[in-house]
């Protein structure tokens, strides 16, 4: 069992501070309450990427040295921020059915981040289909590099498209499109989710350090195997050795 | 030997193991087939909505079932071919490039199967045709390539057939959406020229990360 940690304390303190804030933010003139989901949609797309990103890192150090941790990092990232990207579509998905009149639409936003979302799954499928560990390292560290591809094609979909979404207000050349007050909610929010990110990739890597404990013993040719505890009987007068 | 006569080498083994079994073309292809009659029928019975999905529903079953081809069980997927290959100085990058030759020229079969069936069932015009030719082609290359990484992906995994084509699709959507838009682009009266720059675009970073990559996809585990 993993050991709670002040790390996890600090996600819980910014996670009440960071709903505490939303609370507090001003209502939205145009969309009210429904534009408070942005405090939740916008941190989870941003620690999509930034999971991705840690996975290239990772897959890359995976590739160039074969040390475990690195290994451990890009499975803990791309589990946690698949689930981030599946978090964003769905709050994307509540929020554009009163706005947009829809749940989904064939916008460039949203189809990119839903092929994101389907390339990463695709990579945990992979590791799941390979049993052997080196293998499944290797052949995963070659798909999260190719995989991150997409993440620049997602964030620039609402630059090189005209796209229903609207474009970025944070991170783009110039000052924030935002109100200041808005724009520190979401701030708050950002530190809040990234904490949690951390908190959760922690445990992963935990997870992923124990499983593989797990498989050395059940790749070591000296390991016990079922049976070894029965022995043949003994003919009468025979000794067992 | 140079690479290239490994390639040819390779490639002609590949095909003359896909003659014999018929993965692709014999099993795959009539499945692609019975899709295509499905998705006509499930559509409409009107010839004019069938003429404007018919491209493509034609390039998502090819896209479907051609990543089939990824997992089907080739020569360089058997362990002891694809060491005796490496241990005999084939280099990774040369190895990739035999599946990636081998792969268009599946593709390619398996297209030359599916266009008369697309054509008559939908009633597809191919007008245009030099440019949907040249984006077919170009996507054609990609879609090999793709193919072929997640082929050295999922070789000797356990439900590589699942697996492959999870891999595949995500990933050729840009190729899809360039060959798409050739004719309402010429229909409009536009240069279908940028379509054809991104499936050449794709084209080019597939097949530069397959080089980069090609020694941890052939190479030792």
């Amino acid at each position: 069992m993993t050991r709670f940690r002040s790390t996890d304390a600090l996600a819980l303190v910014l996670l009440a501070v960071g709903f505490a804030a939303i609370v507090a933010a001003p209502t939205d003139a145009l969309q009210g309450l429904l534009q408070r989901l942005m405090y939740a949609h916008v941190p989870a797309a941003w620690l999509a990427y930034l999971a991705f990103a840690v996975t290239l890192v990772a897959s890359i150090g995976w590739l160039r040295t074969r040390r475990a941790r690195w290994d451990h990092l890009a499975v803990g990232a791309v589990e946690v921020g698949v689930f981030f990207t599946g978090l964003a579509l769905v709050l994307g998905s509540v929020w554009g059915k009163p706005v947009w009149g829809v749940w989904w639409t064939w916008d460039a936003r949203l189809v990119t981040t839903a092929l994101l979302f389907l390339v990463y799954l695709g990579y945990l499928a992979l590791r799941r289909a390979t049993e052997d560990p080196r293998a499944r390292a290797n052949r995963a560290a070659v798909l999260g590099i190719i995989a991150f591809v997409q993440v620049p094609i997602v964030h620039f979909s609402v630059v090189w498209w005209r796209t229903l979404h609207q474009p970025a207000t944070v991170l783009r050349p110039g000052h924030p499109t935002m109100d200041h007050t808005m724009l520190a909610v979401l701030v708050v929010n950002v530190a809040a989710y990234t904490a949690v990110f951390i908190t959760l990739l922690r445990r992963r890597i935990a997870l992923a350090r124990r499983e593989e404990e797990l498989e050395r013993g059940r790749w070591s040719p000296t390991a016990p195997v079922a049976g070894d505890a029965v022995e043949a009987p003994l003919v009468e007068g025979e000794h067992r050795v | 030997m140079s690479a290239t006569r490994h390639v040819v080498a390779l490639t002609r083994a590949e095909l003359v193991l896909e003659l014999r079994t018929g993965d692709v073309l014999r099993t795959v292809a009539p499945y692609a087939v019975a899709a295509l009659v499905l998705l006509a029928l499930s559509v409409d019975a009107n010839t004019v909505v069938l003429r404007q999905i018919g491209l493509g529903a034609g390039w998502t079953v090819l896209l479907l079932f051609g990543s089939q081809a990824a997992s089907r069980r080739g020569l360089l997927d058997r362990a002891a071919v694809h060491e005796l290959c490496r241990v005999s100085g084939v280099a990774p990058r040369t190895l990739l490039a035999a599946r990636v030759v081998t792969t268009t020229g599946l593709l390619a079969a398996l297209l030359a199967v599916l266009v008369p069936v697309v054509v008559a069932l939908f009633d597809l015009s191919l007008a245009g045709g030099l440019w949907l030719l040249a984006t077919t082609l170009a996507a054609l290359i990609g879609l090999a390539t793709l193919t072929s990484i997640a082929g050295a992906l999922v070789t000797t995994t356990a439900v590589r057939g699942v697996v492959a084509p999870l891999l595949v699709v995500p990933l050729s959507v840009p190729l899809l959406l360039a060959v798409v838009q050739v004719p309402p682009t010429l229909r409009y009266g536009g240069s279908p020229l940028p379509w054809l720059l991104v499936a050449v675009l794709v084209d080019v970073t597939l097949l530069t990360i397959a080089a980069g990559l090609a020694p941890w996809l052939e190479g030792n585990p």
